[in-house]
């Protein structure tokens, strides 16, 4: 893992682009820690080229691919997982902009901001094969930062990027 | 001076949750370089125990929709 953090760091440094750490090394940066498999990274959809360029000279290879998403995982070991999200240029930089740093193995990463990282989660949560797990994950980041983020902007944030089902799911803190 | 009795267990109460008069305690929280130390155990115990390959197969499908503040 501190491999795949080193080198994150480094193809930002030598291609000049930014990446920022989402799943659930972000929901760490956050105050929740569970276990997660892999880590997840968020790149513009113009970095996305250089990005998977730069994977794949370090050993990756894309075994995955979706219009959103693309997987990756180490030649040398399988358990090595890489999962890069894109969105827009203008939607990254807004994320980018209010991203909140990381520290890890010896780096500084940035993760996106709480009310970002939940608009993703409910984002996600829409899919129903996602629904508990991320439901499950903004349930335990709210839980974790109480008075963060106000009933109002969660109201909010469930209409722009949830359903009524998932904002009846975090009535509590609504 | 007579000491005070001593209650009697009652298998009733005895099955009774206790009862939470709050919203509980926070999560515990790691510090990033324990929650790395915690992710690098569990992925070498999957790693020796050979439920690695398993659990990664059954990892949830990323969303096909690309998601946008705007």
């Amino acid at each position: 893992m501190r491999e795949v953090f080193d080198l994150l760091f480094r193809i930002q440094k030598r291609h000049n682009l930014h990446l920022m750490i989402i799943g659930g090394w972000a929901l760490q940066a956050h105050g929740f820690a569970r276990n997660t498999l892999d880590v997840d990274c968020l790149a513009a959809l113009d970095d996305a080229a250089g990005t998977s360029d730069a994977l794949e000279k370090a050993g990756f290879h894309c075994f995955d691919e979706m219009k959103a998403f693309r997987r990756f995982r180490h030649r040398v070991d399988p358990m090595l997982i890489l999962d890069v999200m894109t969105v827009n240029t203008a939607t990254f930089a807004r994320m980018w902009e209010a991203s909140v740093p990381l520290e890890i193995a010896g780096h500084t990463h940035r993760v996106p901001c709480l009310a970002h990282l939940i608009s993703l989660k409910l984002h996600a949560a829409q899919n129903e094969h996602r629904t508990e797990k991320d439901i499950g994950d903004i349930i335990q980041l709210l839980s974790s930062n109480p008075d963060s983020i106000a009933p109002a902007e969660l109201h909010q944030l469930c209409d722009k990027f949830g359903t009524p089902a998932l904002a009846a799911r975090l009535h509590e803190f609504l | 001076m007579t000491p005070a009795p001593v209650p009697t267990p009652s298998p009733e109460l005895d099955l009774e949750f206790p009862v939470a008069d709050g919203p509980g305690p926070p999560p515990p929280r790691l510090s990033n370089e324990e929650y790395l130390r915690f992710i690098e155990f569990n992925r070498e115990v999957m790693r020796t125990n050979g439920t690695a390959g398993r659990l990664l197969s059954l990892r949830h499908r990323p969303v096909e929709r690309m998601f946008a503040l705007d």
